[in-house]
């Protein structure tokens, strides 16, 4: 079924909805009357009264009382007021309908978004969470991830960057279990779509999907678990404009500390005297260095030439009436790097509609438009490559000649930093996002509704870059180098994503409303084409159902079928079952003593089991292709099929101490079968060109446990609440092959690999035993690596057979972060709110790599650039420092670049994520409220003893610096 | 309209646009040929035939396979890369995790599965001329001969399998290397006296007769096996369809890369489609804007080797100290020296070379510079200083023929006079001075067997620099464990009355270093692998 077909399908879809709706036939005017009171029994005056579909409407009068001409048979009347939850109510051939409206605050929890429907949250039997968007909301971040870090358990966000313009780091939700791509399905309004787009300001709501019984309604890429996001829509009585703009200052964390001239002198000739080679420096220029009379160069210092700073504004305006709402919200930010040149400007504009075209229909038509622009140096691309530049150089380089030309930049190896920032020319990219979103529903009754969903959405790149021509001559005035005029210009691969789906929904209470049953059923078919050649589709048919028994005992089940075109033929489709089951305990009559004491409000126990899919992989991998060469590229696998997940699930949550106290606990198992490696190492006499097949092989299990807590109270005027969570997982590999002795390599990573019962990453290295003292001890040893020297690590031959190979390797720990924690307070005093969010990684072991770790750049060339740090001069092995942390300072390739235990470190941390302090004014003359000024500071404190820079990061050769932020906002709502 | 008619059109829409689901789920790579589709006619042939070439042997920029890099595995020479995959094999920093024993052994042993299966298939594509598909089929057999000759050489046991493999037979068991030699040695006669005798007039580096015969004789010479070496090498020199070029020089550079009778084996822009080489990238230096890169450079023991005009290792001049010749290399010496070598003093591009004015490009501290202070002269033309060049190689070249034929005779002790016009005939078109430096001379004729040995090792060692041969000389003359273990020392100069070498590194070699691991990857890949011993 080609596009055109299927749009052909999609707009015969909408005549038949459009023909349905249009069945409800005018008839006579009549009156209907009423009063709104609210949940005390008081009249409330002033509440808007809407026809809906119409523009016909009314307000009550000062007794709450209204009256109004409708001229159809039936009609839904929509009453609203600010601070009242909105209700929509059919007239069914009354005359006088009297309403009790809820206060907004209350009930905002009752409802939870779940896989294309909405369900009561007590009715719940699967794992959700929910993000507090309050404390998203009004604060300053920039990315929306950057919202997950300790925000909800069993949900790690690592954020190693602080980069304009890239994304902060990965969210992984309960561990990871595939070899492919880990990070979740995000679903914005329904439709698939990805994090980094999306302006936090935009944001209703975010539901965390962990369990299978859950996520399984996305079947194909529910493995990872599910991030669901609703965005803001208008009300249908007011129109008001929200505005919210901030400013930030960021500051580095912390920086390398990298040795000055007449240390890195020292060092340098310490390294080359131990290895026989002749030293680069005289005693003279050591000395001189030493008085300060050498070039003494921090290139760090020297290309930051800016404190980074950003700004936030976004606005949101939005109202309504009868025939619906509207939210029109447009945002802009700016991150600006550490040069003058880079930084990066997002626009983003959300237009999202409710149009109530009759009584019975309604249509949701959302437009998103999104414009990321990020500038950049020409030699900076990626956004660290000026700061692996600059980590290369050492403090002895001048960054000009001491001569009279303009400009005489010196080069150092062919590279100067300073010269590539303002002689390298620039580099811009766009990348631009736009989404339709239509979501037609269509009200059989009260109970019956079928829904349908188009959504389109299209991603598009492109970049250019530009240099002028720079001359550099060497200290000679010769020249030696040119940087030659150079612009170019290319569009990236864009790709248009179709999804259409069509649901029946159906929701009743039976038996005497003690009972109630929801009921979702539907296809969906989805398309993605990029503009190389590939094409991917997905079809999928799903059923879900929830049925609670007196609100007591929860069952819920759910059924989807994915067939996905990435797999070999009689291979696409997977089917993917789940059921759970909860127990209101609370509801139980043997319990009313303690409920209704108030000492007991919630208690509630959960189970599921499920199964979920993965198809997150490149596509046509089990295909035959042969290149114009006559190479096979790939080993074909005509049974390559989904990744598979069962999961297990149990928790319980309490509410007790009058509301104030509410616990939760999660435990679960979570095992990965079938999973796909799509670069399993083949023999090469196959003779394929990459010696790679794509295969379903291996098991991994994922297994943890989430704990939260969360206390909250008040007196007078002052109310608080503190919180913490604290959640672990472990991750172990099963079986690493087709049997369960196998093992499996990873031909691009020695470091790592798989056999049964080790974590799926993980560092797979040698075992240290000290550093050889001398060259006698180098001598005797029977098991050491080529060219060891004395101050040289001595690895453990772990089987004796006198050679340090492979088979002496052993597993030395995983990278991921265990135990995580964190804790929260809010406070609110009067007009006065402050907040913290405390996280933290209870274990982890980091591993110190490249120029954070060694004293040299090992670049796989000459091995010799760089720079050590202090801290690794001051545990250095030196003939005197016999007992040191670290090995001698070497040049040159050498055995102590092999991951052993000397290069892990604990990475364990503690950070006050947030901090802040606000002031709100609920009213400033007639049309401006909610007025709220804050302070923030993000990232501000770190406790940790990791030897590296950033604990949420491993090592590496220069990266932008991650920066603590500090912020000053201002909100407020115009009416 | 009841409730229930309205689920019903609901539902039969649902099924209308569901039906025929299983081809929207059928997409496949549109990109995608079978092997069926591709392998049609001669020209997919000839193209299977470039390409198994080009990857392997013939690559214009790959520095891990090209021939002149790979005197940086030896005490030839340095190559300051790590990733080109000679400097841990030449300073002995290596182990069975080194990738350079996965790059080279993948390579080769992926060539052979996809050679197996083309030669399995050489009749499927449509070809005018039986003789055409005969000719091909022979080469790609020579190929797969080639192959197993480096292999058995590099790694000695090795899976020996000429039937195309999938899955389920791809992982074979070792065959002994005697055993593998025993089979491949008569094979590529047998290939070679199928194919045409004549150098081809189009695609000249495939294989024609004398070709094949003269790599079948270098691996003769590399396993000991002297009478075949012999016996090949009389064949090409009776053939007379070699001779020597006049100008040593010349042949590397332009004035007679591609004009001259000595190529037995090309690498020429046929066989890597017409594109540039970058042979100054990678010997050339880095001077002033152009793109000279010191990837490869040589080393002082290389430097030294050079006999002096008159023939005699530099301890041993008449004339002048080894300390004089040690400073200055152009003293008096063999003019081969100055025809693939340069460094501190020469003229490059009318520029003096200074190496250790820390102002000027070529200081030695540079990255870009050489660490030794001398570049290869071979190769590199200063044509090509500010553009990339379109030189064609000698992979095999006449000179070869002559001393394998001499060192063949010398180690069967049959030091005749054939022997010694063979040698001559290389000297003499080096320009060395044959009054002095002709072996037939009286000072000759008292040499032993062992000083004959040792003369022709310097000879080849010389006449060879930079062509690649000296890493495989040093492991099968068992001398791998002296000269490297030898540090890799560069210019030297006198400082307060002293002689002071730049020194680049330490290196080592042990025993067991004569063959190579097999990487820890091919170990699990292919269980059918065996380690060699000490790794």
């Amino acid at each position: 079924m080609g596009i055109q077909s299927m749009k052909n399908k999609l707009l015969f879809t909408f005549s038949l909805l459009v023909f349905l709706a249009s069945t409800a036939v005018a008839q006579e005017e009549r009156t209907i009357e009423g009063t709104v009171t609210d949940a005390e029994g008081k009249s409330l005056p002033g509440v808007n009264v809407l026809v809906k579909g119409t523009n016909i409407g009314t307000a009550t009068n000062a007794e709450g009382h209204y009256e109004i001409t409708i001229s159809e048979e039936n009609v839904t009347l929509i009453f609203s007021m600010v601070g009242f939850e909105q209700q929509e109510i059919n007239t069914q051939d009354r005359s006088e309908i009297d309403v009790v409206l809820q206060e907004g605050t209350v009930g905002l929890d009752e409802v939870t978004v779940v896989g294309y429907s909405e369900v009561e949250t007590e009715h719940l039997a699967s794992s959700v969470s929910k993000v507090e968007m309050d404390n998203i909301e009004t604060r300053s971040i920039a990315k929306l991830q950057e919202a997950f870090s300790g925000t909800i358990p069993g949900v790690t966000l690592m954020q190693g960057s602080n980069l304009p313009g890239s994304v902060p780091g990965t969210i992984s939700i309960r561990g990871i279990s595939t070899l492919q791509n880990a990070s979740p399905l995000v679903i914005v309004d329904g439709m698939e779509q990805s994090l980094t787009d999306i302006d936090p300001n935009q944001i209703k709501d975010i539901t965390v999907l962990k369990d299978a019984a859950s996520a399984a309604m996305y079947g194909s890429r529910g493995a990872n678990g599910v991030i669901i996001i609703e965005t803001k829509r208008g009300a249908a009585d007011r129109f008001m404009v929200d505005v919210h703009s901030w400013t930030a200052i960021d500051d580095p964390i912390k920086l390398p500390n990298f040795v000055g001239s007449a240390n890195y002198m020292r060092l340098n000739n310490e390294a080359r005297s131990m290895q026989g080679q002749s030293e680069q420096y005289t005693q003279q220029e050591v000395d001189r260095a030493e008085q300060g009379e050498y070039t003494n160069t921090d290139w760090m210092d020297t290309i930051m030439e800016r404190k980074a700073y950003s700004h936030n504004t976004s606005a949101s305006i939005s109202g309504g009436g009868g025939v619906g709402t509207f939210n029109l919200m447009l945002g802009y930010i700016n991150e600006n790097g550490l040069n003058n040149y880079e930084g990066t400007q997002k626009f983003s504009a959300r237009f999202n509609t409710n149009i109530n075209i009759a009584d019975q229909f309604e249509l949701l038509a959302d437009f998103y438009a999104h414009r990321l622009q990020v500038d950049r140096l020409n030699a900076n691309r990626d956004g660290h490559g000026l700061y692996r530049m600059a980590w290369e150089m050492n403090p002895t380089q001048e960054v000009f000649y001491d001569s009279d030309l303009d400009n005489h930049y010196k080069l150092h190896n062919d590279q100067n930093p300073l010269a590539s920032i303002h002689h390298g020319g620039a580099y811009n990219a766009l990348y631009d996002r736009s989404t339709i979103n239509l979501r037609p529903k269509y009200y059989i009754n009260e109970n019956l509704h079928l829904a349908g969903n188009v959504s389109y959405m299209v991603n598009k790149s492109a970049n250019k870059y530009e240099r002028d021509t720079f001359k550099f001559y060497d200290g000679d005035g010769e020249p030696v180098d040119v940087w030659q005029n150079a612009v170019g210009s290319s569009q990236g691969v864009s790709r248009s994503q179709i999804t259409a789906r069509a649901m029946i929904n159906y929701e009743q209470n039976i038996r005497k409303d003690k009972d109630k049953i929801y009921f979702i059923a539907g296809s969906e078919i989805m398309n993605n084409t990029y503009t190389d050649y590939r094409e991917i589709s997905k079809s999928s048919f799903f059923g879900k159902l929830n049925y609670s028994f007196d609100n007591r005992y929860l069952l819920e089940g759910t059924a989807r079928a994915d067939g996905s075109s990435k797999f070999a033929p009689g291979k696409r489709w997977g089917f993917f079952p789940s059921g759970a089951f909860a127990w209101n305990i609370h509801n139980e009559n043997f319990m009313s003593g303690l409920t209704d004491s108030g000492f007991l409000n919630r208690l509630k126990v959960r189970f599921s089991y499920g199964i979920i899919g993965n198809e997150d992989v490149d596509p046509y991998l089990w295909q035959e292709v042969v290149n114009t060469w006559g190479w096979t590229m790939r080993v074909p696998n005509p049974d390559f099929t989904w990744e598979k997940q069962k999961q297990q699930n149990v928790g319980i949550e309490l509410t007790t101490f009058e509301d104030k106290l509410d616990v939760s606990f999660e435990a679960y198992n979570k095992h990965s079968y079938d999973l796909i490696y799509s670069d399993f190492p083949v023999p090469p006499l196959t003779g394929s060109y990459y010696l790679t097949s794509s295969v379903n092989i291996g098991e991994v299990e994922n297994k943890g446990w989430e704990l939260s807590a969360s206390w909250s109270d008040q007196a007078g005027d002052f109310s608080y609440s503190v919180g913490g969570m604290l959640f672990n997982n472990e991750n172990k590999v099963l079986k690493a092959g087709y049997a369960k002795s196998d093992t499996l390599i990873f031909t691009d990573d020695p470091d790592m690999i798989w056999y049964r019962g080790i974590a799926i990453d993980n560092y797979y290295g040698y075992e240290s035993d000290g550093y050889f003292q001398n060259q006698q001890e180098v001598d005797e040893a029977d098991a050491k690596l080529a060219n060891t020297m004395p101050g040289d690590i001595r690895y453990v031959d772990q089987n004796g057979d006198g050679v340090i190979n492979n088979q002496d390797k052993v597993n030395l720990g995983d990278p991921f972060p265990h135990f995580n924690y964190s804790i929260n307070l809010d406070l609110n005093y009067k007009r006065w709110d402050f907040s913290a969010i405390g996280q933290g990684v209870g274990q982890r072991t980091g591993r110190l790599n490249g120029l954070e770790g060694y004293p040299v750049k090992m670049d796989g060339s000459t091995n010799s650039l760089g720079v050590p740090r202090e801290y690794y001069m001051n545990n250095r092995w030196t003939p005197d420092n016999r007992d040191s942390r670290f090995p001698r300072v070497w040049t040159g390739s050498s055995p102590n670049d092999e991951l052993s235990d000397v290069w892990l470190s604990d990475a364990s941390f503690f950070r006050i994520k947030t901090l802040e302090l606000g002031y709100s004014i609920p009213q400033i003359g007639n049309s401006i409220r909610d007025v709220r000024i804050y302070l923030n500071a993000q990232d501000a404190f770190t406790f940790t003893n990791w030897e590296g820079l950033e604990p949420e990061r491993d090592g590496g050769n220069g990266t932008y610096p991650r920066m603590a932020s500090y912020s000053i906002g201002i909100q407020a709502t115009i009416n | 309209m009841s409730v229930m008619r309205k689920v019903i059109y609901f539902i039969v829409f649902i099924s209308v646009g569901l039906v025929g689901c299983e081809d929207f789920l059928d997409k496949t790579d549109p990109t995608a040929t079978s092997f069926d589709e591709f392998y049609n006619d001669e020209d997919d042939l000839r193209r299977v035939v470039y390409s198994s070439y080009y990857d392997v042997f013939t690559h214009h920029y790959n520095r891990e396979t090209l021939f002149y890099m790979q005197d940086g595995k030896s005490d030839n020479a340095y190559s300051r890369l790590e990733g080109d995959h000679h400097q841990r094999i030449a300073n002995g920093d290596f182990n069975s995790n080194t990738e350079a024993f996965s790059y080279y052994y993948e390579l080769q042993m992926k060539h052979l599965g996809r050679l197996n299966t083309f030669i399995a298939n050489s009749d499927v594509p449509y070809v005018e001329d039986e003789a055409t598909r005969t000719k091909y089929e022979n080469i790609l057999r020579g190929l797969r001969i080639w192959h197993y000759f480096k292999l058995t050489f590099r790694w000695g046991d090795v899976p020996f399998h000429l039937e195309p493999a999938d899955l389920s037979n791809a992982t074979q068991p070792t065959t002994p290397k005697e055993e593998i030699l025993e089979t491949i040695f008569p094979l590529a006669i047998e290939i070679a006296e199928n194919l045409p005798s004549e150098e081809y007039t189009t695609n000249k580096y495939m294989f024609n007769e004398y070709s094949l015969k003269a790599l079948t004789m270098r691996y003769a010479l590399y396993n000991e096996r002297y009478q075949m070496a012999i016996d090949l090498a009389r064949e090409i020199m009776e053939s007379g369809n070699y001779e020597l070029h006049p100008n040593y020089g010349h042949l590397f550079q332009y004035e007679a890369d591609s004009d001259n009778n000595e190529f037995i084996i090309h690498q020429n822009q046929e066989s890597y489609s017409g594109s540039t080489t970058y042979s100054f990238r990678d010997l050339g230096p880095h001077y002033r804007t152009g793109d000279g890169q010191s990837y490869l450079v040589p080393l002082k023991s290389l430097v030294d080797a050079y006999w002096t005009l008159d023939g005699y290792r530099i301890e041993n001049c008449p004339q002048h100290t080894k300390r004089e010749h040690e400073l200055d290399p152009n003293l008096h010496r063999d003019p081969r020296y100055e025809a693939s070598i340069m460094g501190h003093g020469d003229l490059f591009y009318e520029d003096t070379i200074d190496i250790y004015n820390e102002n000027s490009p070529m200081y030695h501290e540079n990255e870009r510079a050489s660490e030794s202070g001398y570049w290869f002269r071979k190769f590199v033309s200063e044509a090509d200083a500010f553009s990339s060049g379109n030189f064609e190689f000698g992979l095999l070249r006449y000179a070869e023929v002559l001393l394998t034929y001499a060192e063949a005779k010398i180690m069967i002790d049959e030091i005749d006079a054939s022997v010694k016009d063979a040698i001559n005939q290389v000297r003499e078109r080096a320009g060395l001075d044959m009054s002095q430096a002709d072996v037939t001379l009286p000072r000759y004729s008292a040499y032993t067997r062992d000083q004959w040995i040792d003369l022709i090792r310097n000879e080849r060692r010389i006449e060879f620099a930079a062509e690649g041969l000296r890493y495989a000389d040093i492991k099968r003359w068992r001398t791998a464990e002296e000269v490297l273990n030898e540090p890799a020392l560069g210019h030297t100069r006198e400082v307060n009355g002293e002689l002071q070498s730049l020194h680049i590194e330490d290196r080592s070699f042990e025993d067991h270093n004569y063959l190579w691991p097999f990487h820890e990857n091919s170990l699990k890949v292919e269980p059918g692998l065996e380690q060699n011993p000490g790794y």
